[in-house]
């Protein structure tokens, strides 16, 4: 028999689990049925046949095609980019690191219309001598930043170097009247209103993202490896392709699946910087906009469809292959 | 990963591979220079869309549309540029031209905002009041598009803002936006224009005086920084063309301002115009051609002679005549005239006054060999005639005269060749060439009879109405006034 | 008297925000010295410092084998490193961390072939050449990292906690092999160490900091 007395442990009482497990199950469930709702209202306004109409028109057949090419592109680019400036921050302390690590979120915070104007100011209103101006001002204040720390090694070098190379061009092309547009239309890389301006449209969010994902896999590998890589003879390019960069595998894709994610929703600086020309430069978020502007509920319903079952297997493919060990 | 170098070198590859397909996927029509960019209003999607499809078949060359609210693609016109505009309200276009960004305009529909309700009016909405009900769900464009501007200023106008605004539960950046929302339910009226609405089968439009009788013009316009005026005209002639981009807006519903051009690829037309004009309109004339891509068949004679012409039988698109009284000969066959230019009527004598003439009575004077332009022939003739005859001095025109011609240019060559002591000519006949004053001086005669005023007409049968008025605008821009003035006449359009 | 391998002249190290005192060090060539000291007090980073994984001491000399290489990269010094956490490079199988090194440093494929074979006989590698580090005991890749360290036979061994995170049990069978691979590779090592049992069963010298 157990006695409650003084010298005796209670039994301690522990208040029931259910309401609690209830709670969690009523959000996780409310949450799922919203998304649910939104999906199955899509469902419902697609007439097959319609959705059939839709997805057999060239013009759509070519905007699948584009997206799929630009979005690719630019999740390509982006990890391209994103893991040199990911390592970068992860790996090298400098003075200046919080403020380019904020500059570097800038495109995440902007709404996506800023980015596109500012493409579209960019290249049509502002002249490439200007830029380069804009361009040799920044490499002079890292360059004056590095100075300024009392180091003189290669780097500040390599910005001071860097802004008097563009200072020069600014001076050289200066009074010239044409815009950045009509210079790189002259070399065949047209941009405004392009299909290549897609992709433009589309980099400065994805590359954002990327980023953020590839300085948290290279924050997650242990700097550790690289230390005894370069003990046996690495200098750190060598230790950062053979030893760092294998490990970061998983990530990358994270960040590349991550970047083409983005890509593909990306709508508003594509329609003010590249137009959203039928045959030319429309994507499948452009599609549904131009859909719905006609009054073509089901069609929009239909790419809406296709869009949301892209986005869902994109995600799928990251979470199969970031659960295996990797990091995202 | 095993080995990042190739890893990497097959993203290079694909990335560009990837760059190289949208590259050449833009180069299907040749390199971008070839397409034309229309900055058009989302409410005129359907027709232009066809349009532009039919001109794609037709001729070739690739039209791109970009659709928006008028007042968002007009911020959009000063970054990038672009062929044509196309807003839903002429207001936009007096914008573009004040702001320098567009040239010549051509009208190619006719919008009116309404109510628009779902289809059967189930709320019984009749007035523009009305959208003070209680409990009244609106949906209305927003001030970027035409639509939106428009019936917000009307509805302020009308002291109905505060009554309507509590009902807005949204507004939208285009108009189909906003009948969509009729259409589904969403909402239980917007205001929008009668042709939007009649690409939606489950809503009725309804026209309410506020609105019906300020309706709005849709003009196409060519942008200054195009690149190409004439492909950019050519395509404007043919949206607005009545058996082509016309007819496309009336099968869809639309209204129409006017019957608009006939179409062709090369519109041929003649402009009857009074002699003294031709130092000033000659080279503007070439110039029009040029952009318009079109052949304008010029005479220049005498008025006189023209309005005989056309008692004849001729009958010409345009008409700049020497002076008013000769329009108003032939007025039945030609839409009112605007006056452009004056001209006055001058003497012209040997350089230094050697006769010591000073004004109209001493050329009353025995002996004294004068040239007028015949009354018949010319309005020059005609208002000399006039202008002697109320002055007492019809004894100079019943045989004093001694020559008689068709034309002012005439005189001029006659006092050159000496044969005249004095003409009465127009002051630009005496200044069509600089030759003439080396060796001649003017006499102002400072009388009111002694003016002409020359007004520009559109032929009232002429398949290209639309075509003239834009050549009566372009010989009297800001350009050809210049010319005009250098020439001795009087500005007397207001621009 | 035997030549000095490693010679420490009074080497400051800034540690975070505390800076070391100047430490001085020699050690013999061929010598095993075991540096003590409690936790914190800076021996881990002054070993980081000698391999050349730390910005530069920040005062003072480091001389390795008669040349000074204070500032010479980590690789250019001819050391090995065992970390306290072993760090095998998880993309690699066994026989490739071991190759590591002299693939690096471009030795022929029969070079490689033997040095590889050579170290696992005497670490007791062979069945597990073609196992990734993920598969290994906590001993064995102990082993495995001491034979990467040692494949291209450098100047000096730096080893830091040898036996963290081992079992009691397989503390005499590490040592035991340290001791070996020292004596038959005949390398100077420099043995980093909380514990006196430890330091006393590999060095011939104990170094006590403060």
């Amino acid at each position: 028999m157990v006695k409650e007395g003084g010298n005796q442990a209670k039994i301690w009482r522990v208040r029931p689990e259910w309401p609690f497990l209830l709670f969690l199950v009523f959000v996780v469930a409310a949450y799922l049925g919203v998304l649910l709702l939104l999906v199955g209202a899509n469902v419902l306004t697609v007439s097959w046949r319609q959705a059939g109409e839709v997805l057999k028109d060239p013009n759509i057949q070519h905007s699948i095609k584009l997206t799929f090419v630009t979005c690719t592109a630019t999740a390509i680019l982006s990890v391209l980019v994103s893991v040199p400036v990911g390592y970068l921050l992860s790996r090298y302390r400098f003075r200046g690191r919080a403020l380019i690590d904020t500059l570097l979120d800038i495109p995440i915070l902007l709404p996506p219309l800023i980015v596109g104007l500012s493409l579209l100011i960019l290249f049509n209103r502002i002249s490439p001598s200007a830029s380069c101006w804009i361009l040799a001002g920044g490499a002079l204040a890292a360059a004056g930043w590095g100075f300024g720390r009392g180091e003189n090694g290669i780097v500040p070098r390599f910005f001071t170097g860097g802004a008097i190379v563009f200072g020069f061009i600014a001076w050289a092309f200066s009074g010239s009247d044409h815009s950045l547009e009509e210079v790189v239309s002259e070399v065949g890389l047209p941009m405004t209103f392009h299909p290549l301006g897609v992709v433009l449209a589309q980099f400065p969010v994805a590359a954002a993202f990327a980023v953020r994902t590839m300085r948290t896999t290279f924050d997650q590998i242990s700097p550790r490896y690289e230390d005894v890589a370069m003990t046996l003879g690495c200098n750190r390019g060598q230790a950062f392709m053979r030893v760092v960069l294998p490990l970061a595998g998983k990530g990358i894709v994270a960040a590349g699946t991550m970047a083409w994610a983005r890509a593909l929703g990306e709508f508003g600086p594509i329609l003010i910087f590249a137009g959203a020309t039928r045959g030319r430069t429309e994507v499948l978020a452009t599609s549904v906009f131009l859909e719905i502007n006609i009054g073509n509920l089901p069609g929009a319903a239909a790419l809406s469809l296709l869009m949301i079952m892209l986005a869902v297997s994109t995600l799928l493919v990251v979470r199969f292959l970031a659960g295996r060990g990797g990091t995202v | 990963m095993k080995r990042p170098a190739l890893v990497i070198a097959i993203l290079v590859v694909l990335l560009g591979g990837a760059l190289r397909w949208l590259r050449k996927g833009d180069r299907v029509n040749e390199p971008g220079k070839e397409d034309l960019l229309v900055h058009c209003a989302a409410g005129l999607r359907r027709p232009m869309s066809e349009i532009a499809r039919q001109y794609e078949e037709e001729f070739g060359v690739k039209v791109n549309l970009q659709f928006g609210g008028s007042g968002a693609l007009a911020s959009q016109l000063e970054v990038a540029g672009g062929d044509l505009y196309l807003p839903a309200d002429q207001s936009y276009i007096d914008f573009a031209r004040e702001k320098g960004l567009m040239k010549e305009a051509i009208p190619a529909a006719r919008l009116t905002a309404g109510l628009v309700v779902s289809k059967g009016n189930p709320k019984g909405l009749q007035e523009l009041s009305d959208l003070g009900q209680e409990a009244l769900k609106i949906s209305l464009a927003e001030k970027s598009a035409s639509v939106g501007k428009f019936t917000w200023k009307v509805l302020e106008m009308e002291g109905l803002i505060d009554k309507v605004t509590p009902n807005v539960v949204v507004t939208k950046p285009t108009v189909n936006a906003i009948v969509e929302d009729v259409a589904t339910g969403a909402v239980d009226v917007s205001l929008a224009w009668d042709a939007v609405a009649g690409n939606f089968a489950e809503v009725e439009w309804i026209a309410v005086p506020e609105f019906s009788r300020r309706a709005k013009r849709a003009s196409i316009g060519v942008l200054t920084s195009c690149k190409d005026a004439t492909r950019a005209l050519h395509f404007a002639r043919f949206v607005t063309a009545r058996d082509r981009g016309r007819k496309t807006f009336l099968d869809l519903g639309f209204v129409v301002p006017d019957e608009g051009d006939a179409w062709s690829q090369v519109p041929d037309v003649t402009l009857f115009s009074g002699s003294m004009l031709r130092p000033a309109i000659q080279g503007r004339i070439r110039e029009f051609e040029a952009r318009e891509g079109c052949r304008v068949n010029t005479v220049f004679e005498g008025c006189g002679t023209l309005v005989a012409q056309m008692e004849a039988g001729a009958n010409p698109a345009g008409y700049f005549a020497c002076d008013t009284k000769f329009l108003m000969m032939v007025q039945d066959r030609f839409f009112a005239g605007q006056v452009m230019t004056g001209n006055e009527i001058v003497l012209l004598v040997r350089k230094g006054n050697p006769l010591e003439l000073r004004g109209l009575a001493d050329l009353s004077r025995e002996g004294l060999k004068l040239g007028i332009c015949d009354g018949e022939k010319s309005a020059l003739g005609e208002l000399t005639r006039i202008m002697l005859e109320r002055r007492g001095l019809t004894g100079i025109l019943e045989g004093r005269v001694s020559v008689k011609v068709a034309k002012g240019d005439d005189l001029v060559s006659a006092m050159q060749a000496r044969s005249l002591d004095a003409a009465l000519i127009y002051r630009s006949n005496a200044l069509a060439s600089p030759v003439t004053l080396e060796e001649h001086e003017i006499l102002e005669l400072n009388d009111e009879l002694a003016f002409a005023e020359q007004p520009f007409a559109v032929g009232k049968e002429t398949p290209y109405p639309e075509l003239m008025k834009r050549l009566g605008e372009f010989l009297t821009d800001g350009q050809a006034r210049g010319r005009f003035e250098e020439l001795g006449f009087q500005w007397r359009l207001e621009r | 008297m035997k030549k000095a391998m490693l010679v420490l002249e009074e080497v400051t190290v800034q540690a975070g925000q505390f800076v070391l005192p100047p430490f001085s060090l020699e050690i013999a060539e061929g010598e095993c010295v075991a540096l003590m000291g409690p936790s914190g007090c800076g021996k881990t980073t002054l070993l980081e410092t000698a391999c050349g994984l730390r910005r530069g001491p920040a005062g003072g000399r480091i001389i390795l084998g008669g040349d000074e290489v204070t500032n010479l990269p980590p690789g250019a010094r001819g050391i090995g490193l065992v970390p306290q956490d072993v760090a095998l490079f998880p993309s690699l199988k066994v026989r490739e961390q071991l190759e590591f090194g002299p693939r690096l440093h471009g030795w022929n494929s029969v070079e490689i072939m033997q040095r590889v074979e050579g170290l696992a006989r005497d670490l007791g590698l062979e069945n597990l050449l073609e196992r990734s580090p993920g598969k290994l005991s906590g001993g064995e890749a102990r082993r495995v990292a001491l034979g990467r360290a040692l494949a291209l036979r450098p100047r000096l061994l730096c080893l830091d906690e040898a036996l963290t995170g081992l079992d009691e049990a397989r503390h005499e069978e590490v040592l035991g092999v340290i001791r070996k691979m020292i004596e038959v590779e005949g390398v100077t090592a420099l043995h980093v160490t909380h514990s006196k049992k430890e330091a006393e069963a590999i060095a011939d010298r104990v170094v006590m900091m403060e």
